[in-house]
């Protein structure tokens, strides 16, 4: 008796959740294939496409947004409707995750981690074959980038067209910059700036001369593996505080990149400057990052990378209340690798209707009100034009009491090239924009440029090898341990968390993409 | 036999009441806490988006395999178990300990000021005590460095890079943070002790410690017992607010800090694997079931009455 009630309780409890999870997909299905497609009529079929992305700021109300560009995209004749879907970047990835498991239709989104290993989890639509008909001026505009989204030949993202090369900048602080007579034209390399930030704690012993950009961790390594005097080094896939193998210059030879010089010569260079007292004792666990540090007087420089042009980061320095109006200067040229065109749109593997979803995102690449719709929201009471490209906020508008303001999205969605400037000149705007495309032309790129690793066959070690990274990169390239006792240390660890089977698995995956190319 | 079954749907019958009572809870607990084990399966699966959940290919034991790739799994395994084991040992004591000292004080007002002074903590988000941690260890201008250590002459500690330190910092946030709440319920426990035996003991010539080493503690007793085997179930887990935000996240110190949830945690936040996190949860569980279990059958072995089941 005891054993049927439970089995019959196990049962329904079993019914219950199936039934839940079908039950799920169903409506998302009907809702979104629904939405407005009655208010269309008079052309005919029209497809309301579902577009996730992030917002770093305040998540606002889209509908209003939806309204003027849906009445936009009527007024062209075209057959797509947008429903915009506005999230957090905190919470962007789980919620991504979550409705492609649960079978809710994305249409288009943005995912954060690498094309090739979201392919082979199968989030993504494969979308070879629907691209030449459906997105043309998109896949024209990024061509030269497309070998980075694509996973044993098939398609399956489109590049975001922007200021991909980020460019090693030095920020310092104008008030003293000025007031010491430094000429920041001197500099050519990040070991170059020593003497100055030796004038700069004789003036000020209370302050530290370079702080972080962003708290807990230097970004010095991105100087190490840059392209003017670094050493050209292409992490293939990874980020230099993930890096499972890389290569160095046109040697096609993977290796690791924490035994390298680079990463050898930055920790001793950062230890150093630790010592001298250039850099913020306990960076690791220090909650300050150079916003709050520079404003507070306790800082002088930091270093970080942007793609976009000096003077448009100096007159936005200057614009806006919370950062400290400073100088900047590049200092060292980034190196293009498949991680640099790191941000793409993708398909959704749960997505109904794949070809209206790609016809949207040409528009992002070419159609100028969709795009800045989408950033700034509606015109009259989110933003009012200045020029052909440049807006401001309308009277008694600001930063903090807009309806709807998604400028931080700039960097994730269709082409930064027709996206328009908020509190600047055109001067600026065309300049900016000059230089993202010079740098764009001019790149340097790696061999492997557009070779991805899928790391599924060897993810065990990667979790592994992945801790130990963690356990010690920050605390070395902050500076805070001795680089002659624990860089051997560090490199041990991540032998015996396996990261030699990952870079067989690269070089072997490398060397299977590059008889391909020939 | 017929008798049996008549008797039986009587007593049925007469508990109806209770068992319909009874239904929210039950169903809220098949809800939240059974219905979700379903996806246990999840370890041992290859999860592939677009085969869906149920149509992902078996993966067998791969998914465990990384918790145990590194000698990480030694030292988390030795960190979450020591940790557990010294909060449960003094955690108690401490609590015990302030409960009498409560109780003996009686009802005045200062008792209840102290009271609510020592369940305050409890009440604090790790992440602030992290930050008032941070106050008192922090280099350039932490209290104990600038303010204790200064007087006394002594350079400068760099907390943060101490793994040494830990253990005694973390065991001491902890009880500041814990023992206050944990107490009540000895506290709620003395109070229902019989104020006669008290009064029979001061009779026979008994002291204060006399008391509370003969009455109070045997008294005691069962509710630690209680109280410990479910902490024991729990060994294998690590309160994660205590082992991820108080050390700051510092890489240095992970040689005494760092447990088996944040180990998984760190791992897992790069690849965002679902397969690998839910083998390290069914891992945790079993275990946790099994202790439970044996410590049971221990107590039950030793001392039959305080058994929980």
């Amino acid at each position: 008796m005891k054993k049927r009630i439970l089995a019959s309780i196990l049962a329904a409890a079993m019914m219950v959740s199936l039934a839940s999870c079908s039950n799920g997909s169903d409506n998302s299905g009907s809702t979104a294939s629904t939405g407005d497609s009655g208010e269309g009529a008079s052309t005919g079929e029209v497809t309301t496409v579902d577009y996730y992305y992030i917002n770093f700021g305040t998540i606002a109300d889209t509908e209003p947004v939806d309204d003027v560009i849906n009445e936009h995209l009527e007024s062209i004749g075209s057959d797509v409707r947008i429903k915009l879907h506005m999230y957090d970047a905190s919470s962007y990835n789980t919620q991504m995750d979550l409705m492609l498991s649960s079978g809710d239709p994305v249409d288009l989104y943005c995912p954060l981690t690498s094309v090739s290993t979201n392919a082979a989890q199968g989030k993504l639509y494969d979308i070879t074959d629907l691209v030449d008909a459906n997105c043309p001026n998109a896949l024209e505009m990024t061509s030269d980038w497309l070998d980075t989204c694509k996973v044993d030949g098939r398609l399956y993202a489109i590049p975001v067209y922007k200021g991909v090369m980020l460019q090693n900048y030095l920020i310092a602080s104008k008030e003293i910059v000025d007031e010491l007579g430094i000429d920041l034209d001197q500099y050519t390399s990040l070991e170059s700036i020593e003497p100055m930030l030796q004038q700069v704690k004789e003036a000020y012993p209370d302050m530290y001369p370079v702080v972080p950009l962003n708290a807990n961790a230097y970004n010095f390594l991105d100087f190490y593996v840059g392209a003017t005097n670094g050493y050209k080094i292409d992490m293939l896939g990874d980020r230099t505080s993930t890096c499972t193998g890389c290569i160095i210059g046109d040697d096609m030879t993977v290796v690791n990149l924490y035994a390298t010089d680079a990463f050898r010569e930055c920790c001793e260079l950062a230890y150093d400057w630790m010592q001298k007292g250039y850099l913020v004792p306990d960076t690791s666990t220090s909650p300050d990052s150079a916003s709050t540090l520079m404003a507070a007087g306790r800082g002088f420089c930091t270093t970080g990378g942007y793609g976009n042009a000096p003077e448009a980061l100096e007159n936005n320095s200057s614009i806006s209340g919370s950062s400290t109006p400073s100088y900047y200067h590049v200092l060292e040229q980034p190196y293009m690798t498949t991680s640099t065109i790191g941000v793409t749109t993708c398909v959704g593997i749960t997505s109904e209707h794949p070809e209206a979803a790609l016809r949207l995102l040409d528009l992002f690449y070419t159609d100028e009100f969709v795009i800045n719709s989408i950033l700034f929201g509606v015109e009259g009471r989110d933003y009012v034009k200045v020029t052909d490209n440049t807006i401001d906020f309308p009277e008694g508008v600001d930063s903090t009491n807009i309806a709807y303001d998604s400028y931080t999205t700039c960097g994730i969605i269709g082409s930064q090239f027709i996206q328009w400037g908020r509190q600047t000149s055109e001067d600026l705007l065309m300049a900016d924009r000059e230089f993202m495309q010079t740098n764009i032309d001019n790149a340097v790129k790696s061999p492997a440029f557009g070779f991805s690793f899928d790391a599924t066959n060897v993810r065990t070690q990667v979790s592994s090898v992945n801790n130990v990274i963690t356990q010690y990169f920050n605390a070395l390239t902050n500076g805070e341990l001795d680089p002659n006792t624990y860089i051997d240390e560090f490199v041990s660890a991540l032998e015996s968390a396996g990261i030699n089977d990952v870079i067989a698995e690269k070089q072997s995956q490398l060397d299977a993409w590059a008889a391909s190319q020939e | 036999m017929a008798k049996a079954k008549t008797a039986g749907r009587l007593q049925l019958k007469k508990d109806l009441p209770l068992i319909f009572l009874c239904l929210p809870g039950a169903i809220y607990l098949i809800i939240n806490n059974y219905m979700p084990m379903f996806g246990l399966f999840i370890a041992f699966k290859n999860i592939n988006y677009a085969k869906g959940i149920f149509g992902s290919d078996w993966a067998g034991l791969q998914n465990f395999k990384f918790l145990f790739a590194t000698n990480d799994a030694f030292v988390m395994i030795r960190n979450t178990l020591l940790y557990n084991i010294a909060f449960i040992v003094i955690g108690t004591i401490m609590s015990v300990f302030v409960a009498i000292l409560f109780s003996e004080m009686g009802a005045n007002i200062f008792a209840k000021i102290y009271q609510a002074g020592m369940v305050f903590p409890n009440l604090v988000s790790m992440v602030i005590v992290a930050y008032i941690a941070y106050a008192f260890l922090n280099s350039s201008s932490g209290f104990i460095n600038m303010t204790i250590l200064k007087a006394m002459g002594i350079e400068p500690v760099s907390w943060y890079s101490q793994p040494g330190a830990w253990p005694t910092i973390l065991m001491v946030v902890y009880i500041w943070k814990n023992v206050g709440y944990s107490s009540i319920i000895y506290i709620s426990n003395i109070a229902g002790i019989d104020k006669g035996i008290y009064e029979a003991a001061k009779i026979d010539g008994a002291g204060k410690f006399r008391q509370i080493v003969n009455i109070t503690l045997p008294m005691l007793k069962p509710t630690i017992v209680i109280m410990t085997l479910m902490a024991v179930g729990r060994i294998f887990n690590s309160d994660f607010g205590l082992f991820y935000q108080v050390p700051m996240n510092s890489g240095t110190l992970y040689s005494t800090t760092q447990t088996i949830d944040t180990y998984v945690y760190r791992a897992l936040m790069e690849r965002n694997d679902i397969g690998m996190s839910a083998a390290a949860g069914f891992l945790q569980s079993i275990v946790g079931f099994i202790l439970v279990v044996s410590a049971n059958l221990l107590v039950r072995h030793v001392d039959p009455d305080n058994a929980l089941f």
